[in-house]
């Protein structure tokens, strides 16, 4: 199965380690880090989850990487973060810059962030904790 | 250009004291903001960490600052080792990341509306500005919109706002404003602004801004941007203008001249037909001298023995310059009303520049027009020199 970024809907943007998206129609803004980032790469590279899985149970040998990465693949799948394509679609998929795998194993997650109006109100300077915004102080 | 005493108070500048002060160039702290912003090398970190020593980090900082953090964000990330106060740099590109993509997004809505109306658009500022030169859609704050149309597309184009539920925010008559502003203000509930332009500033241009313009797309969608020239033209005219952020101009116009593919023989061209005033010549020394911005020496060199501007255009900049805090409008009005009547159009001007200045502050009478000039000279007289000049650096510039 192969899996993109769910374009023109989900905008995102790799900053540094982290991938940050929005999904313009609910608004709704997500960030990405470690494992889930690294997944994200892949996935917007055009690989196939069969080779993720793959890749990642060469790189984290003992550990059982598949069902912690399905479900991930789920929940993105579940917040239109990603849409299923064909093969031909995936092998257009931009050719973007791989994050490097942790060397730890941490099941992949995301953050959701969804009170947004609210969250764009907060002083970005002073009401955010040293993560910096979104986060509240 | 003199120092300036600087009092952090709930985001307003307050000045004190005399002096020649030019509030549109920036002072020590703001070019050591710049330099972490624009400086390809490892003294951006330098300076970084001087700004934040010097100014008791960013717990103190004003909001003005926020217009270039940003870009601070990004040029540091380039550099190597751990820079302080990273992580809330970054949070501060998050933010202005995501509130760029809405906007660009109503962007992208507009400008597709106004194409199915068969309206020529051009996005001018920000927009064009992310769209073109900066190639990232994080580091500059947008604020708003600027979507320039021909003159004679001004009431077809207000109508696509309308049925877009964007409302203008100034109910003037549009063939008077037409004569005293440059665009109008549309907003929507819960949305951004969208200024409707019909010129490039409430000073006339004379050169013809469609004059080589680029084909751009924002999100896919068709429109147009300034040449880069006319871009960088307009960003400086702007820039160093009353109400300018020389956080905002500084860094722009270096990122246009970085970025730009300058055709600098057409900007010496479009300079001398537009006489911005001498000031222009004076920012383009600066950014050459202060950030060496890869300005050729012969376009300093041609432009400072070009004619600049006439008498008007020389008071209007010396006025700005020295911070003559109610008095630049003035001659500043007195050459927007000479350009008005260059330009050729089948507009009823007002019928001297007393009318005009009567038009612009949209009193109904001279003796309406007294009493306001009586009340600003009485707050001149009654707060004096000292007088906090309030300048509300929130104030979306470009």
């Amino acid at each position: 199965m192969w899996l993109l970024p769910n374009h023109p809907r989900i905008i995102s943007e790799t900053l540094d380690d982290e991938i940050i998206a929005i999904n313009m129609r609910s608004g709704a803004y997500y960030s990405l880090r470690g494992l889930g980032a690294c997944i994200w790469s892949r996935l917007s590279a055009g690989t196939a989850t069969d080779d993720l899985v793959g890749e990642l149970e060469d790189h984290y040998r003992e550990i059982q990487v598949a069902s912690p990465v399905n479900e991930f693949l789920a929940r993105l799948a579940a917040e239109d973060l990603v849409r299923e394509v064909q093969p031909d679609v995936a092998a257009t998929a931009s050719d973007v810059p791989l994050l490097p795998l942790p060397e730890l194993f941490e099941p992949p997650d995301f953050e959701r962030f969804t009170d947004m109006e609210n969250l764009l109100l907060l002083d970005p300077v002073h009401e955010i904790d040293e993560r910096g915004w979104p986060h509240r102080a | 250009m003199a120092g300036r005493d600087r009092t952090f108070t709930c985001g307003l500048r307050v000045h004190s004291g005399v002096g020649l002060v030019d509030r549109n160039f920036p002072d020590h702290l703001e070019e050591l903001l710049l330099r972490a912003a624009l400086v390809e090398d490892l003294s951006a970190s330098d300076a970084w960490r001087a700004w934040l020593a010097e100014t008791g980090g960013l717990d103190r900082c004003e909001w003005a600052t926020h217009r270039v953090l940003p870009l601070v964000y990004r040029n540091l990330a380039a550099q190597r080792g751990p820079q302080p106060e990273f992580e809330r740099l970054k949070g501060l590109y998050r933010r202005n990341w995501y509130l760029n993509q809405r906007l660009l997004r109503d962007a992208e809505d507009i400008l597709a509306a106004m194409n199915a109306a068969g309206i020529e658009t051009m996005v001018l500022k920000g927009t064009s500005l992310i769209a073109r030169y900066y190639e990232d859609q994080g580091v500059r704050p947008m604020g708003d919109l600027d979507v320039l149309v021909r003159a004679d597309a001004v009431p077809r184009a207000m109508q696509v706002l309308l049925a877009e539920g964007w409302l203008p925010v100034d109910d003037t008559p549009l063939k008077r404003l037409a004569v005293t502003q440059h665009a109008v203000s549309h907003v929507r509930a819960d949305r951004i602004e969208v200024d409707l332009h019909w010129d490039l500033a409430p000073r006339r241009w004379r050169n013809d801004v469609w004059t080589g313009a680029l084909a751009i797309e924002i999100g896919g969608v068709p429109t147009a941007a300034l040449s880069p020239p006319l871009n960088l033209l307009h960003i400086l005219t702007h820039g160093i203008r009353p109400f300018g952020q020389p956080l905002g101009w500084v860094s722009d116009a270096i990122t246009i001249i970085r970025n730009g593919d300058m055709a600098w023989d057409d900007f010496i061209d479009a300079v001398v037909v537009e006489q911005p005033g001498p000031r222009l010549l004076a920012a383009l020394v600066y950014l050459r001298a202060t950030f060496s911005a890869p300005i050729p020496s012969y376009v300093v060199q041609q432009l400072g023995q070009a004619d600049l501007g006439g008498m008007a255009e020389r008071l209007a900049d010396w006025a700005v310059g020295h911070d003559i805090r109610h008095g630049s409008a003035y001659p500043e009005y007195y050459v927007q009303w000479r350009r008005l009547q260059e330009t050729d159009n089948d507009l009823q001007l007002p019928r001297g520049y007393v009318e005009y200045v009567q038009w612009i502050w949209k009193t109904s009478s001279r003796w309406g027009l007294g009493i306001r000039l009586f009340r600003k000279a009485w707050q001149i007289a009654r707060f004096g020199k000292s007088h906090p000049s309030g300048v509300a650096v929130c104030q979306d510039s470009a």
